[in-house]
């Protein structure tokens, strides 16, 4: 049976319209009529593409998988990465966690959007609320819900309501500009109406003017200011601003007018971790986790679990880096790097069985894991079981080539092995990659002088005698007598 | 017993594959790749006896790193455990990219693959749907159809609405 890929694309503008679930039906009659079946694929993230294909009846029918590849780990950028990972959830996905919530509450919300836009109130709440019931939290949802609830208190015409929906479902994909246009409509009919001040912000937010979505924030506060979420948004346009210290102070605001907002005290926590306050982030992603325990598995959370711990490491505080670890562990227990860490902390504190569990485990976790394999390998080293050893720093070099400590550590361990020909290509690869090494080059020639190549062992000498610093004064010595033996040995 | 995998032209395969599209009888994906010479083919046989085949294409297209099909005829199933180092070692692929409702690779995936993700959902049709939609038509491509987006190739269906605010088209392939 010939199959049909299926490939659809809709205008920016017009998306969110059910333009794009009408065309998939379209054409997959224009397959059938063709004697061809319709299929199709969709990135894992794309929610719209798959709401599409869904809403056009098409069914998921399984996955194209294939073998993960480790992100290459960079100790040195670890907070750098932590950072990124927080604030790049730190938009509408960071009231939210598992992947099945953040596309059910937005799927429903959008849904909502498109029925109130449409006029159709009382299904646009229906959905408002089904969102509500995938993410309790969804503060978008929460002020569209806020609206259906004035339109029935006749606090806001039913045609100023719908103009707003259509607004916000226009958000994502219209010309800001022209809905901008439509909503100071709504603004200058309704000038005390606090919730439209919170959607222009949002779109004053998109069109990247923050002074002004500030100040609509501020005339939010002034005409409700006991509405606790305006705070929640304004300190989230902080955030985005890295205007830290602003933001705690706003999330504080929210959590003082309703304790029970938990997003509040998470996105505290975050803004807290992006100044380094670790302990008061983690108070606050306590709280947060009692209110909504599924945010455990975000990096947000274990991730500061995570840093605490790898700074205690840092300071040798090896016992309050494992409790850090443990809790990281509790939290998330399928991250490796939470099981490396706290095998460098049970190394540290000489209980090497349990260091190498959980070497052990993170390689588990991620098989192509090059600092668990380097860890484990100099644990081993330091228990003088170099087979074992040498196996995870050539495992270690496998998956990263370019990883100079497991090539130099190779190199040491073949030497003391005496296998002087393994050596010398360990010892060649770390000058390449860091040709300061005075030390790769003084083991490099002495292997190659027991291998008899007198020339080459000479010039390694020679660059070892160029780059070592005075104070070794001893090898100096031994290598400038070398070279003079050596001479007289090439020259015969 | 003599298990091999050894580089072969497509044609040399085409018979073997036949039997892997009416068994599967889903949707392939990378089904194009071949003849676009996308791919390299692998012979696998058992004692001399053509058991099955193995296609390789690469993360780019240029490379040939990827195993993404794997068949053998039924009576010699039992060995597919067996068979596939072989054609790891042959091709020399690093990676397994199959669908998971093609059992035998994904099967192969699992065993030799602790390290898995999924990044792409297949769909299959399951419903027909009556949506209505005044004010737009569906049709079929004209040469003169404007692309609203001049990354995107002009399918063979668009959908047009004439509205204010909204003039242009939009655009559906079906391939």
């Amino acid at each position: 049976m010939p199959f049909a890929d299926l490939y659809m694309d809709v205008k920016e503008a017009c998306r969110r319209k059910g333009y794009a679930s009408y065309i998939l039906q379209e054409v997959k009659k224009a397959c059938y009529l063709a004697g061809r079946v319709p299929a199709a694929c969709c990135n894992i993230g794309t929610i719209a593409s798959r709401a599409a294909l869904i809403k056009a009846g098409l069914k998921a029918c399984g996955f194209m998988l294939i073998k993960r590849r480790y992100q290459k780990f960079k100790p040195m950028n670890r907070k750098l990465i932590l950072f990124y990972i927080l604030f790049s959830f730190s938009s509408v996905f960071s009231q939210t966690t598992g992947e099945t919530v953040v596309a059910g509450a937005l799927v429903y919300n959008y849904k909502g959007l498109e029925a109130g836009a449409d006029g159709d109130l009382e299904t646009a709440r229906t959905n408002f609320e089904r969102a509500l019931n995938y993410m309790p939290y969804f503060a978008r949802t929460l002020v569209n819900v806020q609206i259906c609830k004035d339109v029935e208190a006749r606090i806001v015409t039913r045609r100023h309501a719908v103009l707003l929906f259509s607004c916000m479902n226009n958000l994502g994909s219209a010309d800001a500009a022209e809905t901008l246009k439509l909503i100071n409509v709504v603004l200058r009919k309704n000038p005390t109406y606090t919730p439209a001040y919170l959607l222009r912000a949002q779109i004053y937010r998109k069109l990247k003017r923050f002074e002004d979505a500030e100040t609509d924030y501020y005339k939010a506060l002034k005409l409700s200011p006991e509405f606790a979420l305006t705070n929640y948004f304004r300190g989230k346009l902080f955030s985005s601003l890295q205007k830290y210290n602003q933001a705690i102070s706003d999330f504080t605001r929210t959590i003082e007018k309703d304790a029970t907002y938990a997003p509040a005290f998470l996105e505290r926590g975050i803004a807290l971790t992006s100044i380094n306050k670790h302990d008061r982030a983690i108070q606050d992603f306590e709280i947060a986790l009692k209110a909504w325990p599924k945010w455990a598995a975000t990096f947000k959370i274990f991730g500061a679990y995570l840093n605490r711990g790898m700074q205690n490491i840092e300071k040798k505080r090896y016992y309050a880096a494992l409790s850090d670890l443990n809790r990281a562990i509790e939290l998330n227990p399928k991250f490796a790097e939470s099981y490396l860490n706290r095998g460098i902390a049970f190394q540290n504190l000489r209980e090497f069985d349990k260091a190498i569990l959980d070497y052990n485990y993170a390689i588990h976790l991620e098989p192509e894991y090059a600092a668990a394999y380097y860890n484990r390998g100099h644990l081993f080293q330091t228990r003088k079981k170099s087979d074992l050893s040498i196996a995870d720093y050539l495992s270690t070099v496998e998956i990263e080539p370019d990883h100079k400590q497991a090539h130099y550590r190779l190199g040491e361990l073949y030497i003391k092995l005496k296998q002087f020909e393994k050596c010398i290509p360990h010892f060649a690869k770390v000058i390449e990659l860091n040709p300061g090494n005075y030390w790769a080059y003084y083991w490099q020639a002495l292997a190659l002088e027991k291998t008899k190549n007198y020339r080459d062992a000479i010039n390694s000498y020679i660059a070892f005698l160029e780059k070592v610093p005075a104070e070794h004064k001893n090898h100096k010595v031994f290598a400038q007598e070398r070279i003079k033996k050596l001479t007289k040995v090439a020259a015969k | 017993m003599n298990l091999s995998a050894s580089k072969s032209e497509l044609k040399t395969i085409l018979s073997l594959r036949n039997l892997f599209l009416q068994e599967t009888n889903f949707q392939i994906r990378y089904d194009a790749c071949h003849e676009r010479g996308w791919t390299d083919s692998y012979l696998l046989t058992f004692d001399g006896v053509e058991i099955g085949y193995g296609s390789i294409n690469g993360q780019e297209i240029k490379n040939r790193d990827t195993i993404f099909e794997f068949y053998i005829i039924p009576p010699f199933r039992q060995f597919a455990s067996q068979i596939f180092p072989e054609l790891i070692k042959a091709s020399g692929a690093s990676l397994i990219e199959c669908q998971s409702n093609d059992f035998l690779l994904t099967s192969m995936l699992y065993e030799f693959s602790p390290n898995i993700s999924a990044d792409v959902v297949l769909f299959e049709d399951h419903v027909a749907t009556v949506y209505k939609n005044p004010g737009v038509v569906f049709r079929a491509a004209r040469k003169d159809d404007k692309r609203f987006d001049p990354e995107v190739e002009l399918g063979e269906y668009v959908l047009e609405l004439e509205r204010r605010g909204c003039s242009n088209r939009w655009i559906s392939v079906a391939l």
